[in-house]
C-alpha cells in the first residue's frame, strides 16, 4: 500500500515569542498515529519540534493535545482516521504552555493534590482484609481507570472562563475515594469540594465525557458527586460500606502454601 | 487555592464555542447560561416597570399605550423563547446533576457509551418540548396578534 | 460546605420558580390560546386585568414569592458566572456583595410595589 502525504499543522511555542503555525508534510501509511507523525517529524524534519509521550500505547496520559480542535491522545488517534489532507495539532487548551505540544500540567496536580486522591481510612479492625463486593467495586472502577492526561480538562468550557475550577479531572477523582468502600474521607474532602470553583460550576456540558480517550466518563462522576454532596447535606448519603463481613470460605486444599518470609519479622 | 494566581492561563469565552465541535450538550450549556443572563436583565427592567401601576390606571394606560408596538412585542417574545428554553432545559438539567438519567456506574468497553448517550433522550424529549413552546407563542404572538 | 448549600437551594428555587412561572408566562404570552378557551377573559395587561390579580391575596403572594425566587436564581446565577472571568478572591468578594445588594435591593422595590397595590386597591 503506497503512503498518503498527510500536512502536519502545528502550533508552535517559543517562550517569550508570539505563537505561529508550521506546517509539515508527512508520509502516512494506514495504522500510523498522530505520535508515529510526529516522530517522523523530529527525526526527517525538524528536531526542534517539542512534545510529551512515554508509553505511546494509551496508558501513561503524556501525550494529551489538541488534535483537530479536539482534545485526546496522540498515541491513541490515527492520523487516516481523521483526515487524510491535514491535521492541526495545538497544545492542550486551559493550561500553560511550556513549548510547542507541552502543556504545564501542574495546575492540574495542584487541584488533584487539594481533594486529596488517597484512601483516608476510618475505623477498621486490627489487621482484618478490608473486602470489597463485586458491586462496591462497580461503584468506583469505571472513575479509576483515569490516566491524568488532562483531555477533559481542555475540553472543560467551565475551566476556559475560571482556571480555578477544580475540572473534570480532580473531581472526578474526588468521587472515585469518595465511592470507595474502604475509604472513610468524605467529611474531608467535602470542604474543598463544597467551596467556590467546585461543582456549582458544572452543568452538563458533557465535553470531558466526550473527549475522555480512557472512558472514563468525568460529567457522570461529577453528577454522582452532586447527588452525594446533596444528599449529606440532608443527612442522607450513606457510607458506600459496609465492608462486606462473612466467612472467607473454606480454603481448597489443593492450593500450595506460600513460602516462608525471608525476611523474619522481629 | 487560587491557581489563576500562579499559573494557569484560561482560553477565555470563546472556548464556549469550541469552534464548532462542541457535542449538543456543550452548546446548551453555553444557551442556558445565556438565556438565563438574559432573564435577569428582563426581570430588572420589569420590576421597574411593571412598578408604575401604584402611580394609578392613568400612568399605567399610558405606560401601555407606549409599549404597544411590534418591536417591543417581539423582544418581549424574545424573553418568553429565553424562558421556555431556560425552564426545559434546566429541569433536564436538575434531573440529570442529581445523578439521573445517565446511568449507573459501568466498566467503560471500546467504543464508550458513556452518560451522554444514556441521557440523549432526555435531551431530544427537552428540546422537542422547548420547540413546541415556542411555536405556541410564537403563533400567539403573529397569528393571534397579543 | 456553604457554597454547596447555596448552590442546592439554587436547583430547589429553580425548581419552584418552574411552577410559578410557567402560570405568569402563560397569563402574559398565550393570552391569545387562553382568551380562546377561557369565557370570562380579561386582558392581562389592561387595568381590570391588573386589579383582578393584583388584588388576589393568593395571585399577590405568588408574586412576591416569585420575585424572590427569580432574583435568588438569577443574581446566583450572575454571581457564579461573573466570578469564573474575574480573578482574584478580594475582587470576587466584591461582585458577591454586589449581586447580594442588587437583588435584596429589587426584591424591596417589588414588594413594595405588589403589597402596596394589594393594600391600594383591595
Ligand atoms: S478523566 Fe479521561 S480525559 Fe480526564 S484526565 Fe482522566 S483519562 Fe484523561
Ligand atoms: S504516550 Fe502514553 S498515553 Fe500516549
Amino acid at each position: 500500500m503506497t503512503d498518503q502525504t498527510v500536512t502536519f499543522r502545528v502550533r508552535r511555542h517559543q517562550p517569550g515569542q508570539e505563537d505561529a503555525w508550521q506546517e509539515y508534510p508527512v508520509a502516512v501509511h494506514p495504522g500510523m498515529t498522530v505520535l508515529d507523525g510526529l516522530q517522523q517529524i523530529k527525526e526527517q524534519q525538524d528536531s526542534s519540534l517539542a512534545w510529551r509521550h512515554s508509553c505511546r500505547m494509551g496508558i501513561c496520559g503524556s501525550c494529551g493535545m489538541v488534535i483537530n480542535g479536539q482534545p485526546g491522545l496522540a498515541c491513541n488517534t490515527q492520523v487516516l482516521d481523521i483526515s487524510d489532507r491535514r491535521i492541526s495539532l495545538e497544545p492542550l487548551s486551559n493550561f500553560p504552555v511550556a513549548r510547542d505540544l507541552v502543556p504545564d500540567l501542574e495546575p492540574m496536580f495542584d487541584k488533584h493534590r487539594s481533594i486529596k486522591p488517597f484512601l483516608i481510612a476510618g475505623q477498621q479492625d486490627g489487621d482484618e482484609p478490608l473486602r470489597q463486593s463485586p458491586r462496591q467495586l462497580t461503584d468506583y472502577l469505571q472513575f479509576s481507570y483515569c490516566i491524568k492526561c488532562g483531555a477533559c480538562m481542555a475540553a472543560c468550557p467551565t475551566l476556559a472562563s475560571d482556571a480555578d475550577f477544580l475540572g473534570p479531572m480532580p473531581l472526578t477523582a474526588a468521587h472515585r475515594y469518595n465511592r470507595d468502600s474502604r475509604d472513610d474521607g468524605f467529611d474531608q474532602r467535602k470542604q474543598s469540594l463544597g467551596d467556590h470553583h467546585s461543582i456549582s460550576h458544572c452543568h452538563y456540558a458533557a465535553e470531558c465525557s466526550k473527549v475522555c480517550p480512557k472512558g472514563v466518563d468525568p460529567a457522570k462522576a461529577i453528577q454522582y458527586l452532586k447527588r452525594d454532596l446533596v444528599l449529606d447535606l440532608v443527612g442522607l448519603r450513606r457510607r458506600p460500606g459496609p465492608v462486606p463481613q462473612g466467612s472467607p470460605g473454606t480454603p481448597r486444599d489443593d492450593i500450595p502454601k506460600a513460602p516462608e518470609f525471608t525476611v523474619k519479622k522481629p | 487555592m487560587a491557581v489563576s494566581e500562579k499559573t494557569m492561563r484560561p482560553s477565555g469565552i470563546l472556548r464556549w464555542l469550541g469552534g464548532g465541535r462542541r457535542g449538543l450538550e456543550g452548546y446548551l450549556y453555553v444557551i442556558h447560561r445565556i438565556s438565563g443572563l438574559a432573564l435577569l436583565m428582563f426581570l430588572m427592567m420589569h420590576v421597574f416597570f411593571t412598578g408604575v401601576r401604584l402611580l394609578g390606571e392613568e400612568a399605567w394606560s399610558g405606560l401601555m399605550e407606549m409599549a404597544n408596538n411590534p418591536v417591543l412585542h417581539f423582544l418581549e417574545y424574545l424573553v418568553y423563547v429565553a424562558f421556555a428554553f431556560h425552564a426545559v432545559n434546566g429541569l433536564r438539567l436538575i434531573i440529570i446533576e442529581l445523578a439521573f438519567g445517565i446511568g449507573p456506574p459501568d466498566e467503560p468497553v471500546y467504543p464508550y457509551k458513556g452518560s451522554i448517550h444514556k441521557q440523549r433522550p432526555l435531551m431530544l424529549i427537552a428540546m422537542v418540548i422547548v420547540g413546541i413552546l415556542i411555536f405556541a407563542g410564537g403563533f400567539d404572538l403573529v397569528a393571534m396578534g397579543h | 460546605m456553604r457554597e454547596t448549600k447555596y448552590w442546592a437551594l439554587n436547583l430547589l428555587a429553580g425548581l419552584l420558580i418552574l411552577v410559578l412561572l410557567a402560570q405568569h408566562m402563560a397569563v402574559m404570552q398565550l393570552d391569545g390560546w387562553l382568551e380562546k378557551w377561557l369565557a370570562d377573559w380579561i386582558p392581562p395587561l389592561s387595568w381590570p386585568g391588573l386589579v383582578e390579580r393584583g388584588t388576589n391575596l393568593i395571585q399577590m403572594v405568588s408574586y412576591v414569592l416569585l420575585l424572590g425566587l427569580g432574583l435568588f436564581h438569577g443574581f446566583y446565577g450572575l454571581n457564579k458566572i461573573l466570578a469564573e472571568f474575574i480573578q482574584g478572591d478580594q475582587k470576587r468578594r466584591i461582585i458577591r456583595l454586589g449581586c447580594t445588594v442588587m437583588g435584596i435591593l429589587l426584591f424591596v422595590v417589588g414588594t413594595t410595589v405588589t403589597v402596596g397595590f394589594y393594600l391600594v386597591n383591595g
